[in-house]
């Protein structure tokens, strides 16, 4: 094979090797490896959860207040037992919080961001205009007489989707996950917001 | 002057009463066969003026015989034990409990979300978000303080794929709203009005804001 046909054939090959190399070095969004680290996390929490729960008297279809509350505390008390060593930045780890800042922030500075943060401050417990009884640490109970903020469905959007049985929630400037079946403050992260 | 001012004072003050009166006599079409419904909101406080609502319910029931209730959200305000469902919801509704009314609530942001959709008198079935037929309306009953892409895609294909000749989404966050304490839920608006538009859901049935 002469010089040139060997150029030729070199140059032919290029974006095969090229693409070779591109696939066998993919490049990796950071975020997204730290939102599925973020999410199997998340996913042990409702593991947990789901074993804990499966392990209590079943709560019947039509239930009344009374049941509702004793099932309730079982799974409550079952959870803090289980998690009694828990502490902040289990499921929110400090890799991932910056990134969860960053995406909020990024909502708020946006087009629309100050209808997000009138959605956000909307049934915000410290924000309804009365001190709030709520403490924010990991374990901490959400007591039922305070309200829930809302989450813009626009920034549920761009969040990592977490399983029905976890929230997102806002108490004051503090994003916090929490368990709606035991209504427990399972992790936070403080200030997120302005 | 002094007599023509107390004049024109007695009329304004007279004239709430008059409305009021004339809201009362309201007469709704009231057809045979039509679906009767009340709707109720911001309810739950188990205070005086619940019951004076109930009662107002179970009289005007005479007149217009409502089946169902839908319920707007913050369906029980402050606590949620089992004496508070008693307070602020058994005991108020409980003519109409007794006759046989049933309530569909959503949830407000004073409403357990976990509590509220497990108990069988709110007939949520165990779900946030749902929907259930009446005749030829097919009711949606959302979830607006977390809506989340699940239950959009849900919304989407409900109405999508529901041939009711009448459609009716309800929910706690109004879209538009003059109120002075929340105002209107725009970040919510931008992203439910256009499917309820495209997928022709006639009414979006909004919490009013001074109601009850």
């Amino acid at each position: 094979m002469n010089g040139t046909v060997r150029m030729c054939s070199f140059l032919l090959a290029l974006p095969l090797i090229a693409s070779c190399a591109s696939r066998s070095h993919p490049k990796v969004n950071p975020d997204a490896q730290l939102f599925k680290e973020f999410s199997g996390r998340v996913k042990q929490y409702v593991d947990l959860q789901k074993k804990l729960e499966s392990e209590l008297p079943h709560l019947p279809d039509k239930a009344d207040a009374a049941a509702i509350a004793a099932h309730k505390k079982a799974l409550t008390d079952s959870i803090l037992q289980a998690r009694a060593s828990a502490r902040p930045g289990d499921i929110f780890f400090p890799k991932v919080q910056p990134v969860f800042k960053r995406i909020i922030m990024a909502n708020l500075r946006g087009p629309n961001g100050r209808a997000i943060l009138h959605a956000i401050q909307t049934g915000n417990p410290s924000e309804e205009g009365k001190p709030s009884k709520i403490q924010v640490r990991v374990n901490a109970p959400y007591p039922a007489d305070e309200p829930l903020s809302n989450v813009p469905p626009e920034l549920l959007l761009n969040l990592p989707q977490l399983p029905e049985s976890v929230t997102y929630r806002f108490v004051g400037r503090d994003l916090i996950l929490r368990d709606s079946k035991a209504a427990l403050i399972v992790d936070f992260i403080r200030e997120v917001t302005p | 002057m002094i007599r023509l001012r107390n004049f024109s004072r007695n009329v304004l003050l007279a004239l709430p009463f008059t409305l009021s009166t004339l809201a009362q006599q309201l007469t709704l079409p009231n057809k045979p066969n039509s679906v009767h419904f009340a709707v109720i909101g911001d309810n739950g406080t188990g205070q005086r003026p619940e019951y004076d609502v109930a009662e107002r319910l179970v009289a005007m029931r005479e007149k217009f015989p409502f089946d169902f209730v839908i319920m707007m959200g913050d369906n029980l305000y402050g606590g949620e034990s089992p004496k508070d469902f008693v307070k602020k919801f058994e005991r108020p509704y409980k003519t109409l409990l007794d006759a046989g009314v049933k309530f569909y609530a959503c949830l407000g942001n004073h409403d357990d979300p976990d509590n509220q959709r497990q108990y069988e008198s709110f007939n949520m079935r165990g779900d946030r978000y749902y929907t259930f037929k009446m005749k030829n309306v097919r009711f949606f009953s959302l979830e607006t303080n977390y809506m989340d892409p699940k239950q959009l895609d849900w919304i989407e294909n409900q109405l999508r794929t529901s041939n009711s000749a009448w459609k009716i989404a309800y929910f706690h966050h109004p879209l538009y709203s003059s109120g002075a304490t929340h105002g209107p839920s725009v970040d919510l608006r931008r992203v439910i009005e256009p499917l309820f538009i495209s997928l022709r859901c006639e009414r979006g049935l909004l919490r009013p804001r001074a109601f009850l």
